[in-house]
């Protein structure tokens, strides 16, 4: 108090800025440098460089065939008939077919079973009726619904999303596509139960998965400017002379350049070094600060300030930062002059373009790109060359899609295997399309919701996840027995539905399959009834779920668990007319179901 | 107490597979269990995520030389008067919705450390950041592949040779903390802790069994992780989570609801059951969110925001320890012998933002709870709200490493004394024991070998 004579309250900007007596202006936007009580620590402390040990290349399990690694990497497991399809790509060898499913996969078209599932659901009422509302419908028919059961209005569009990526997951053609987009989300995280974000996912979605085969700038640009992420994380309301941060740290630290090698904390940004790209080497919290002041009246028209009540991007020029004229922004290397006015929306494009840009982006987008793809701590090499084609692509339209052709052709994720482990909500997704089952999974719907429930309790509801920096992606966080456990009750729970049907009140249908009938795909699959004994059984679901045969102790433990409870020996083929002795029919079923479970629960099936 | 099929163990901490655990994690040996307390003594870890105001947690009251500085820093929307704040001493007051702990504090069962948080050389407003310098134990490194509790078991010589359920995280998740503990449990639904059951089906058990022999059978990580979660399942089967809290205890309810607990205080619960039902826990983590108060951080209305969140933590401590006042039947209370640990990655700026929020900051409040906690005091010199006193003249001052704090509970609660291997890098010179817990401290070992640091569980 007693420094300050010029008032009585103690001006906010005085904090920013160490009181040195005697400046004025620019003071306000200095730093003092740290006072080092340790002499350990030099000003430029060395950052923990991305990959600090060795990657883990030894104790991994065999990979399997590249089909079977690849289906399980690059996407959410294999359906029946996909390694075959996979392995009939043309080719003379396994890395000319990958080369030509990377390069369908990366120019999707079409989507039909997806689209024919969704379709009888559109209309509206019905399941899906949100998901192709545009922004504008979105706020006004279910942000602004202030009526009765408004909590159903205010949230259907998010129910109706969360069992959309289900579905396309279990279903979609595209799966590298469905990766990218989960991958995406995640990096540009928001949570999905408050509001607005919970009416205008369709729009935050479509925002982002229009762009994943695209140019990083171009979805960053468009991700700063939707209701969700600047309502997430208060951008909306960042107003001058009081910026909030909260949004510019995080563009900095996670949605950019990252904190891992980029942050340099308190330290005076003038006494950086350059990068070996000659930009400026990181951030600091000067940078920060100077960020949110670009972004201060960058903003939503919610019917506040004058505003219409659209939902729209609206830049609130009053509440943009336009004191001392003459002093400008500073954001790393970026000098940005002030007061440009209704123009000053650039001051944020400028910057974000200068991020997009910038070598410490590529390097920390192409990490996680390696560490989702590969494995975590991915080899130095594979992240600096990935890196290159990200930076010197950054005008490119297909930018993005180059970026992942270099990572999905390279020999490391050809060859590493067992690196990661699938998160649950992968888990049980791969298990329902090894499991083939048929099912319109949707909102309001018993069957999806009795899956969808216990998903929900796995740790990976989709949308759920509280922090800016989404679901995390390391193996060692997702081995717990929480997540396996319950992602193996999920996996349960439908595989002992097996045959059961119920009637569809939204399609009128009756005795439609509840999930899956796996005693008849096993009669499909062996129609020689003398060939149905255990042996045969757990080779046949080895290769129809899996793609190959697993290893010789887990299938001698297989058939022992199978000759256990059929009480044939491993040879015995079933009765030939079980299907006419419901009690036979009945044990035969649960043989089958119980040994797809075993199969699909098994570390192997746990693997990427 | 429900008697425990004793067979069924968790590896790492089972008489058979003693060799098997030693090959993989050298430096870890089980001694004979003696009947030492301290080797029954239980820590608590409640995390909470998102960077706790603690400056709304304790608070200068007028009277207090800062009082003045403290309302011109919170002008924008979180100043709690002074005639509101609960009065413990020292010019200090608590939060209007922490009187539960202001009750644990004036039983001495509470001590308060102020500004603590991470070494002023290695201070990070970053959330990614400083919760893995904290839970990893390394400030500075956050790819240190095991958690500071994780080095605790690897390296406590005092543990008996067979628990049925020695750690648990009530998270979906795995923390930093215990990251690579192959004995650790995330168990955040216990009571639907298992395949499926609604189906009546003698296949259940078999499949289950054929399960865990198949991952048996492997020796990579997930296998072992894959034997840890079936073995698992069948001892949380054994566990009552319907039984009711002892003397009276209440958990806290939800906003609005006249039966179900708040999330946290419903693993506070799940833990006080585990504790007294006698599953061996020793080692539990609690996580509680919501603390990133950006904007409207509320402070003064009842039911919303910072003030329903310090409600929420404040009756579910006070609850746990209400609940766990029972006797262990062995002369002693779980009480007794219960620590809690409170602590959030940092504090938030001294000053308030235009959106009546704060921003990161650094120094923060944290509690330590319950057995052995010499309370009723607060500890750690207080830095100063003064222009001068903060830190780049924007947040509150760190004048405690947390490491010291931490260590000194392994010490004498835990008497584990391999400080160097569990806080690699952390020097006999920096850790400055406060007093704030009892119990004859052991030497602490700072010799720099971390070699433990590069170990994971099972590799």
């Amino acid at each position: 108090m007693e420094k300050n004579k010029q008032s009585t309250t103690i001006s906010r900007r005085n904090f920013i800025g160490v009181a040195t007596a005697g400046v004025t202006g620019t003071a306000a936007l200095s730093l003092s440098l740290p006072q080092q009580t340790s002499a350990s620590s030099p000003v430029f402390s060395a950052l923990q460089p991305l990959k600090p040990g060795p990657f883990v290349t030894t104790g991994l399990p065999t990979a399997p065939p590249l089909a079977a690694l690849v289906l399980n990497k690059a996407g959410f497991g294999p359906r029946p008939g996909d390694i075959d399809a996979f392995n009939t790509l043309p080719g003379i060898d396994d890395t000319q077919r990958l080369t030509a499913w990377v390069e369908e996969q990366l120019n999707p078209t079409s989507d039909p079973e997806v689209e024919a599932r969704i379709a009888p659901y559109l209309a509206n009422g019905q399941a899906y009726d949100t998901i192709n509302k545009s922004a504008n419908q979105l706020w006004g028919e279910h942000v602004l619904f202030d009526g009765t059961d408004s909590y159903l209005v205010n949230n259907r569009p998010r129910w109706q999303m969360e069992r959309l990526i289900i579905l396309r997951g279990i279903y979609g053609k595209w799966q590298f596509r469905e990766l990218m987009n989960d991958f995406w989300f995640n990096h540009f995280n928001v949570k999905g139960n408050q509001s607005p974000t919970r009416s205008m996912l369709p729009h935050y979605d479509r925002e982002i998965r229009s762009r994943v085969f695209g140019n990083f700038y171009d979805m960053l640009e468009a991700n700063s400017r939707t209701a969700s992420m600047l309502f997430y994380l208060d951008n909306y309301r960042n107003s001058w002379p009081n910026p909030n941060e909260n949004y510019a740290r995080e563009v900095l630290e996670l949605h950019t350049l990252g904190a891992i090698e980029n942050y340099y904390g308190t330290v005076d940004p003038n006494s950086l070094g350059d990068n070996i790209k000659g930009d400026r080497t990181g951030y600091t919290e000067i940078d920060v600060f100077q960020f949110a002041r670009a972004l201060t009246g960058w903003s939503i028209a919610d019917g506040t300030g004058g505003t219409p009540n659209t939902g729209e991007f609206h830049f609130r020029v009053d509440d943009h930062y336009d004191e001392h004229a003459n002093e400008p922004i500073n954001v790393m290397d970026i000098s940005i002059a002030n007061n440009r006015g209704v123009d000053a929306h650039q001051d944020v494009t400028d910057i974000l373009r200068y991020l997009a840009d910038h070598y410490g982006t590529a390097r920390f987008i192409s990490w996680k790109l390696c560490t989702r793809l590969v494995g975590d701590n991915p080899p130095e090499s594979l992240v600096a060359s990935t890196a290159e084609e990200f930076y010197n692509r950054s005008n490119d339209s297909d930018q993005l899609k180059e970026v992942y052709r270099h990572i999905l052709l390279s020999s490391e994720f050809q060859t590493t295997w067992g690196a990661k482990v699938k998160r649950p909500l992968e888990n049980i997704i791969s298990a329902m399309r090894a499991a083939d089952v048929d099912i319109d999974f949707r909102n309001d719907h018993s069957p999806s919701d009795s899956v969808y429930g216990r998903l929900a309790v796995t740790g990976q509801e989709p949308y759920d996840n509280d922090t800016p920096t989404g679901f995390p992606d390391e193996k060692a966080l997702w081995s717990g027995s929480g997540p396996l456990v319950l992602s193996w009750k999920t996996i349960t729970y439908f595989l002992n539905r097996s045959g059961e049907t119920y009637d569809d009140t939204d399609t009128g249908e009756i005795n439609r399959i509840r999930y899956c009938n796996i005693a008849e795909q096993a009669n499909l699959e062996i129609p020689d009834t003398a060939s149905r004994t255990p042996t045969q059984l757990v080779d046949m679901w080895m290769i129809r779920l899996r793609g190959y045969a697993y290893d010789a102790i887990t299938r001698a433990r297989l058939i022992n668990f199978v000759v256990s409870k059929s009480g044939l020996t491993a040879i015995q083929a079933f009765d030939a007319n079980v299907s006419n002795n419901t009690d036979a029919y009945s044990l035969y079923q649960r043989v089958n179901y119980t040994l797809v479970g075993l199969i699909l629960m098994s570390p192997d099936a746990i693997r990427r | 107490m429900t008697k425990y099929n004793r067979r069924k163990f968790l590896k790492g901490l089972s008489a058979s597979s003693i060799a098997a655990a030693a090959a993989t994690t050298p430096g870890v040996s089980f001694a004979a269990g003696s009947s030492n307390n301290y080797s029954d003594n239980i820590l608590i870890f409640v995390f909470l995520r998102g960077g706790m105001d603690g400056l709304s947690l304790l608070t200068p009251m007028d009277g207090h030389p800062d009082r003045g500085h403290y309302e011109a820093l919170r002008s924008n929307g979180t100043m709690i008067p002074s005639n509101q704040l609960l009065s413990i001493g020292e010019g200090f007051g608590l939060h209007p919705a922490a009187a539960p702990l202001r009750d644990l504090y004036q039983q001495n069962d509470l001590a308060i450390v102020r500004a603590c948080g991470l070494p002023d050389y290695e201070v990070n407003r970053s959330h990614f950041e400083a919760e893995r310098y904290a839970e990893l134990g390394t400030p500075g490194n956050r790819f240190t592949p095991t958690g500071w509790l994780t080095r605790h078991l690897q390296t406590a010589t005092n543990y008996p040779t067979s628990i049925p359920l020695p750690v648990v995280a009530t998270e979906y998740n795995v923390t930093f903390s215990l990251l690579r503990e192959p004995t650790a449990v995330t168990l955040r639904y216990p009571s639907g802790f298992d395949f499926d059951t609604t189906t009546s089906s003698n296949f259940n058990d078999d499949q289950e069994q054929a399960l865990a022999d198949i991952y048996a059978a492997g020796s990579s990580e997930l296998d072992a992780a894959g034997q840890q979660a079936m073995a698992a399942v069948e001892i949380v089967e054994q566990v009552d989570f319907d039984e009711l809290p002892s003397n009276g205890a209440q958990y806290p309810l939800r906003v609005g609801s006249t039966s179900r607990l708040t999330s946290f205080g419903d693993k506070m619960q799940i833990l006080a059951q585990l504790i007294k039902q006698g599953t061996g826990l020793r080692i539990g983590q609690a996580d509680r969110g919501g603390w990133d108060t950006h904007s409207d951080q509320n402070n003064l209305i009842v039911g919303d925001g910072f003030h329903e969140n310090i409600r929420d933590v404040s009756e579910s401590l006070k609850a746990f320890f209400t609940d766990l006042d029972t006797n262990t039947g062995d002369g002693d209370t779980w009480a007794d012998r219960t620590t809690v640990l409170v602590y959030s990655e940092f504090g938030r700026r001294a000053f308030d933002n235009s959106d009546a929020g704060t921003d990161h900051g650094w120094a923060n409040t944290s509690l330590v709870l319950g057995g052995g906690v010499n309370g009723g005091k607060q500890y750690g010199q207080w830095p100063g709200l003064a222009p001068d006193n903060l830190f780049q003249g924007a947040d509150l001052r760190g004048t405690v490493d947390y490491r010291s704090v931490w260590s000194e509970i392994l010490l004498k609660r835990l008497h584990n004394n391999q400080i160097h291997q569990i806080f690699p890098g952390f020097t006999e010179a920096e850790y400055k024991p406060l007093g704030i817990v009892s119990g004859s401290a052991l030497h602490p070992d700072f010799n720099n070998d971390p070699e433990l640091l590069f170990k994971g569980g099972f590799e």
